[in-house]
C-alpha cells in the first residue's frame, strides 16, 4: 500500500508543477490588493507617507525575491515560475526535515 | 489579506503574535499525537497546494486584486490541526522569502489566515451538521464562504482600528483608514467574488482529491 502513497505524489507533483508554469497567470491583474501598497502608493494616496508606518516598513530587507519577481530575472514571467518552483522546494524541504526530526525522536 | 510591515502598531502586532504563537503551539501538540510518515506528505503537499493556489491573483471589483488560499480546502481533507500547520509554514515563507506580507505582522497574518479559516470551517461545518444539513457540498460551500468572509473581515477590523487608536498629532501613524472604509473596502469584494471562488473551488477539488487524503500506509 505504500506504493499507493508513490503514485499518488507523483501525480500530485505533477499538477503542482502545472500549476506552476501557470502561475503568471495571476500577473494579469496589475492592481494592488487593498491594503498592500507600496509607501509611493500611499504617498501618492495620501500626500505624505504616516510616521509609524515609513519606520516599520522597511524593517525586513532581505529582497532578492520580492514580491515573487527574482532579482537577477527581468522577465517577471519567469521570475514568477521560478518563485512558485523555489517556494514548493522549500516547503518540501522543511517538511521532510521534519519529519526527520520528529520521526528520530520517537 | 497579507499585510505588510509597518500598516500595524507594534502593540497589535505583539498581541497577535502571542496569539497565534498559542494557537499554532497547540495545533502542533494536538497534530503530534497522530504523526507518521503519510502526515508529513499530506502537510507538504498541503502546505505547497496553499503556497501556489495564493498566487494567482485576480481583479475584483473596485479596481483592486485578491487571491484565494485554498486553506478551507486543505481543512477538509487533511483536518483543521494539519491545516493550521501547513498554512502557518506558507506564511512564514512567504513573509521571508517573498516579502509577501510583514514580519511583524506575520502573527497577525497567520492568526487572519491560518488559524481563522481552518476553525471557522470546521466550526461552521459542524454547526450545519447540528442543524441536519445532511448534504456535505452544501455544508462546504456554506462554510468556506464564511471562513473566507471572517478572515477578510478580522484584516478590515485590524487595519481600520489602527488610525482610530494611533494618532500623532491628528494624523495616522500606521494604516490611514478607519472601519468606515476598510470595511467595505475589503469585504464587498469578498462577499461578492473572493468567498464564492474559494467556496467553489473547495466543492470542485474536494472529491477527486480526497482519495489521496485517506490513502492508508
Amino acid at each position: 500500500m505504500k506504493k499507493g502513497v508513490g503514485k499518488n505524489f507523483k501525480t500530485i507533483l505533477i499538477i503542482l508543477f502545472a500549476l506552476a508554469i501557470l502561475t503568471p497567470l495571476g500577473l494579469l491583474t496589475q492592481n494592488p490588493a487593498f491594503g498592500e501598497w507600496t509607501q509611493e502608493e500611499i504617498k501618492k494616496m495620501l500626500g505624505f507617507v504616516p510616521e509609524g508606518l515609513k519606520k516599520y516598513a522597511e524593517v525586513y530587507k532581505f529582497d532578492l525575491f520580492d514580491g515573487y519577481s527574482v532579482k537577477f530575472i527581468h522577465n517577471q514571467y519567469i521570475g514568477y515560475i521560478l518563485s512558485a518552483l523555489i517556494g514548493i522546494g522549500v516547503i518540501f524541504a522543511i517538511f521532510f526535515l521534519l519529519k526527520h526530526l520528529m520521526t528520530e525522536r520517537k | 489579506m497579507h499585510i505588510p510591515d509597518g500598516y500595524l502598531s507594534p502593540q497589535t502586532c505583539a498581541t497577535f503574535y502571542a496569539a497565534s504563537t498559542a494557537a499554532v503551539g497547540f495545533a502542533f501538540a494536538k497534530f503530534k499525537k497522530s504523526v507518521d510518515e503519510k502526515t508529513f506528505v499530506h502537510l507538504s503537499v498541503a502546505s505547497a497546494f496553499t503556497f501556489i493556489v495564493m498566487m494567482f491573483n485576480f481583479p475584483v471589483v473596485g479596481g483592486s486584486s485578491a487571491h484565494i488560499t485554498g486553506i478551507p480546502l486543505i481543512t477538509y481533507l487533511f483536518g483543521p490541526f494539519a491545516s493550521i500547520i501547513a498554512s502557518t509554514v506558507v506564511l512564514i515563507i512567504q513573509a521571508l522569502l517573498f516579502r509577501d506580507g510583514g514580519i511583524l505582522a506575520l502573527g497577525t497574518n497567520v492568526f487572519n489566515m491560518a488559524i481563522a479559516i481552518p476553525l471557522v470551517t470546521i466550526f461552521v461545518d459542524s454547526l450545519l451538521k447540528i442543524a441536519n444539513l445532511k448534504n456535505e457540498k452544501v455544508r462546504m460551500f456554506i462554510s468556506t464562504y464564511i471562513s473566507t468572509n471572517v478572515a477578510a473581515l478580522l484584516t478590515a477590523v485590524e487595519l481600520g482600528l489602527q488610525p482610530i487608536l494611533f494618532t500623532k498629532a491628528g494624523k495616522p501613524l500606521y494604516f490611514m483608514y478607519d472601519l468606515k472604509t476598510t470595511i467595505p473596502a475589503m469585504m464587498v469584494p469578498y462577499l461578492l467574488i473572493v468567498g464564492v471562488v474559494e467556496a467553489v473551488l473547495t466543492v470542485l477539488l474536494y472529491s477527486p482529491l480526497k482519495n489521496f487524503a485517506k490513502i492508508k500506509k
